[in-house]
């Protein structure tokens, strides 16, 4: 019965250990005892119903992902945005100068004041549009059956 | 593709990478509870078990060992249960030898007994060692203790069984 394989796992410590291993005999069959041991446990269905019951938490960790990248994608958005204000500004003023000098300038103003408003409401069109885009895009709840 | 790479899917929501973890460590994770607990509540504690790893993915170190994560949730979620177990039958405490466990008390040893008859530390050092052929170092990052301690645990399960072992001997 002192087989060496029946001791795998221990054979490490009853080789350096003379204590263990002036009982290396009943150490083996005891191994022997676990090695023969059977777990009366069906591990595949009890996988599918901790499935079920993960489902939230894991639509949850998608959200949050969901979320992670939207703020990463609005913080890249907005990073620009100073330089683009100032590059429009600079256009805008441009633009002024030149209807300013083909029409009246009340009419001009009115034109650039309309122009730059239509701007703005594109600006906070697109970047409203990148969570709102993303959140559409959140995988769908998919029940289990047990 | 690795474990860790699964877990870190596993952060952002991807269920496949979920099913993939479950069917690599099913059997291993829940033969470890099964033998921990000698059988009881090992669905309950199976499940809380994944649902931590889900819950904390996000903050699982890609460069340690899922396997040796994973184990580390099952080990303290094993220990609470028994301290609960503890709490609510003061008298039952299968872990100590010749305790009178009605489920244990046999005239012939079999596996289980013999690792009800091991304290608890002593028992997941065997259960680690023999059943999931785990090393002296990763035992001692799974039960937070140092690698002399894993060694003397050892030490003392490999003794009381050959006592144990020696005892039936003995009787029979």
């Amino acid at each position: 019965m002192s087989d060496d394989r029946d001791l795998h796992g221990f054979s490490t410590h009853v080789e350096e250990c003379g204590e263990c291993q002036s009982h290396r005999d009943t150490l083996a069959r005891a191994a022997a005892l676990l090695a023969s041991s059977q777990v009366p446990v069906d591990a595949e269905q009890l996988s599918q119903r901790a499935m079920f019951w993960l489902q939230p938490a894991l639509d949850g960790n998608a959200a949050d992902a969901m979320w992670r990248r939207a703020l990463t994608a609005l913080t890249l958005a907005v990073a620009p945005l100073p330089l683009v204000l100032v590059w429009d500004s600079y256009l805008l003023r441009l633009g002024y100068a030149v209807l300013q000098s083909i029409m009246p300038g009340t009419f001009a103003t009115y034109v650039l004041v309309s122009y730059s408003a239509l701007l703005t409401l594109l600006f906070a069109a697109t970047y409203a549009a990148i969570p709102i885009a993303l959140g559409r895009h959140r995988p769908p709840l998919m029940l289990k059956s047990g | 593709m690795s474990d860790e790479q699964l877990v870190a899917r596993v952060a952002s929501g991807d269920e496949n990478a979920l099913r993939e973890l479950l069917r690599l460590y099913q059997r291993p994770l829940s033969a470890f509870l099964y033998r921990h607990t000698g059988g009881r509540e090992v669905e309950d504690l199976y499940q809380e078990t994944w649902l931590r790893v889900v819950k904390h993915a996000g903050k699982f170190d890609g460069s340690k060992r899922f396997s040796t994560w994973l184990f580390q949730i099952a080990v303290n979620l094993c220990r609470d249960w028994h301290r609960r177990r503890s709490l609510l039958e003061p008298s039952g405490r299968p872990s100590e030898p010749g305790s009178a466990d009605v489920n244990h008390v046999e005239t012939t040893l079999d596996a289980e007994a013999l690792l009800a008859r091991l304290p608890e530390n002593q028992r997941e050092v065997v259960i680690l060692r023999f059943f999931h052929d785990m090393s002296e170092q990763e035992m001692s990052v799974v039960l937070d203790c140092p690698r002399g301690t894993v060694k003397s645990r050892l030490h003392n399960a490999l003794t009381r069984m050959a006592q144990t072992g020696g005892d039936s001997e003995a009787t029979s």
